[in-house]
């Protein structure tokens, strides 16, 4: 075995297309509010970007309570896509962030193209302050009979070309897991024009309560995250990495820094850190220095530098 | 405003009734700012493992300043407190906290404080916090047997004679709900009062409907599962009170209401 030299030179830096960020540690949408809620606990300028709560054209109430449950190292949740709507993000949440000069990425979600494309339009209008758009496609499209756009190649492509001919954001599309094929939708989303995906939002999955005999979420169906899906987010980054020239954003029970090594591995280009930040506020940034160590003394001097090819 | 994660020492840990528990956590900045009503998000899971995986909330059920100390008193009901009565004293435990809004503490007029089950923890803070302020309240405790509340009012030096008790078994105090006691004592008091109030959400319907136009306020403390306890997951809604369908979240904006607000 080698010496193990340390490197004081690494770039954290990575582009994922058009969108600069200043190291791959990103925080996934639903999981950190609108930032401001994270500030005792995490520097928020610390961290490449920050992933607000998906934000639809009128303010969503959200699903009737129970809304979450733990299951075997994960969590089930069925919030319901509970936003403040378009118009309260950008007067009440956004100027925050800007002020802060935080990397703020806006997560947005429709049921219908329509929606999505009013919405780009509107957050167009504060193009400076918006690092990039992330489409959450999970959404049921009402005119499909409520069947979600990220479900098919053709739901993917339709969604995600209306929408980039609206904006000048640069378009991250977010990826939903429960699809037979990611690397169809992967390259559906990529022929539309996104600049970016970001892989994966939670796996459907439920919950039962034997006493009462009925399901456990209001909801019925809730989407599981955690470190139980872990192992099945890494399979379907590695996939899609190898299915797309774009850049790959892995998300998906990443909790310590070897996760973050093992997407970053797959072929990841950035990562998201979602439930572990609600069980441990600040673990974004303890992410982010195991990762930096790890570069350092194994000689990545780069992020890319850690895919396996 | 101080927040605080970080690992705290276990300093007590004692089992005061059947799977009822009293722990003792060395935090000198939580007991300094903690307010009745507050809560914590504490750890149960073991080192680098995932499972269970969410913190579990706990109110404080009394702070000691000489010792820099805060304590909670739980009941063992699943895995995650399961695994927390086996922490031995000198262990460190993941504590995020003080956390939410708790009880409004001025209030004029009389005072009446009701805590049920293991819904008497923040009511004990409350009631030492009213004391050491020089003021009053007639504080009704319920539980199901006496050795539970027996052990709980030992270890926070609440003496008997100062508070109402009832327990259902009638193993302590009178036999019953705290409805009865509150009941008589609403009967007593003008318009001018308030109800501080903790426990099952059977016992919460319970005293709105008893005092329902007869207080000038009833403030219930709400529990739900959490996974964050912070505002950031949406995962705590409970729903308000009127037509249209909103939430209020229960880390955030509670978890202590004025019950006018939500639906009990
Ligand atoms: C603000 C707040 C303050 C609390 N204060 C106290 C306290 O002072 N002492 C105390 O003993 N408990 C308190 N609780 C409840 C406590 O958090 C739960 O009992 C605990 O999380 C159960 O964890 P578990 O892993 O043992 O149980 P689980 O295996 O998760 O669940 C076992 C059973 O407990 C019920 N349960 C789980 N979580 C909750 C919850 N959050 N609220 C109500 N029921 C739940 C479940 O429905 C299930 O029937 C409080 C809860 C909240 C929200
Ligand atoms: C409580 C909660 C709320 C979420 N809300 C959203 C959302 O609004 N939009 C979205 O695209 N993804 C949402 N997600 C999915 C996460 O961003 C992430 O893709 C998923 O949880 C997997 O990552 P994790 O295992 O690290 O949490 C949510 C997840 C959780 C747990
Ligand atoms: S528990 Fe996460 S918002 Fe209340």
């Amino acid at each position: 075995m080698g010496e193990i030299r340390e490197l004081s030179d690494i770039n954290l830096e990575v582009s994922l297309g058009p969108i600069r960020l200043k190291n791959p540690v990103m925080l996934a949408s639903g999981t950190c509010g609108y930032g401001r809620e994270l500030t005792p606990h995490l520097d928020l300028n610390s961290i490449g970007a920050v992933v607000v709560k998906g934000i639809s054209l009128e303010p969503r109430p959200g699903n009737p309570p129970p809304r979450i449950f733990e299951t075997p190292c994960g969590l089930l949740n069925a919030i319901g896509l509970e936003n403040v709507g378009v118009k309260a993000f950008l007067t009440e949440k956004l100027p925050w962030l800007k002020d802060q000069g935080i990397s703020t990425v806006v997560n947005i979600l429709g049921n219908s193209v329509e929606e999505y494309k009013r919405l780009c339009s509107i957050l167009s209008e504060e193009s400076q302050s918006i690092l990039a758009i992330e489409i959450n496609v999970s959404c049921p499209n009402v005119k499909a009979g409520g069947v979600a756009f990220g479900r098919t190649p053709e739901g993917t492509y339709e969604v995600v070309r209306h929408v980039v001919e609206v904006t000048e954001i640069p378009i991250i599309v977010k990826l939903s897991p429960n699809v037979t094929d990611i690397t169809s939708i992967a390259q559906a989303a990529q022929d539309a024009g996104a600049h970016a995906i970001s892989l994966i939002n939670t796996i459907l999955a439920m919950a039962i309560d034997i006493e009462k005999k009925r399901p456990l979420l209001g909801n019925t169906f809730g989407g599981l995250s955690g470190p139980a899906i872990k192992p099945i987010a890494l399979r379907m980054v590695w996939e899609a990495h190898r299915a797309v020239d774009i850049p790959v954003i892995g998300i998906g029970g990443i909790s310590t820094w070897k996760d973050a090594v093992e997407f970053l591995m797959a072929g990841a280009s950035a990562i998201q850190i979602g439930t572990a930040t609600l069980v441990e506020p600040g673990s974004a940034k303890k992410i982010l220095d195991g990762l930096t160590r790890f570069m350092r003394q194994k000689g990545y001097r780069e992020v890319e530098a850690l895919w396996i090819d | 405003m101080v927040l605080v994660d970080r690992k705290c020492k276990i300093i007590h840990h004692s089992q005061v009734g059947p799977e009822v528990y009293v722990l003792g956590i060395d935090a000198v900045d939580v007991a300094k700012h903690a307010l009745p009503g507050q809560f914590v998000m504490i750890g149960v899971r073991g080192k680098s493992a995932f499972d269970p995986l969410l913190r579990r909330p706990f109110s404080i059920a009394w702070t000691d300043h000489v010792k820099g100390m805060i304590f909670i008193f739980y009941r063992v009901v699943g895995r995650g407190t399961r695994l927390l009565s086996e922490y031995m004293p000198g262990t460190g435990l993941e504590l995020l906290g003080p956390l939410g809004r708790g009880f409004s503490l001025e209030v004029s007029g009389r005072r009446i404080l009701v805590g049920g089950g293991l819904g008497i923890a923040p009511i004990i803070f409350l009631y030492k916090w009213i004391k050491a302020s020089g003021a009053s309240a007639t504080c009704i405790l319920g539980a199901r047997t006496g050795d539970e509340l027996l052990g709980a009012l030992k270890a926070s030096d609440i003496s008997l004679e100062d508070v109402i008790i009832t327990t259902e078994d009638g193993s302590l105090g009178k036999k019953g709900l705290v409805t009865g006691p509150l009941a008589k004592c609403l009967d007593h008091i003008g318009g001018d009062a308030t109800i501080q109030a903790c426990g099952p959400a059977p016992m919460l319907k319970a005293v709105s409907n008893l005092s329902n136009h007869k207080v000038r306020l009833l403030e219930v403390s709400l529990e739900s599962y959490m996974a964050c306890g912070i505002g950031l997951c949406l995962g705590c809604a409970h729903k308000k009170r009127g037509d249209s369908e909103e939430y209020v979240h229960i880390c955030k904006d509670g978890p202590v209401f004025d019950a006018r607000d939500v639906v009990l």
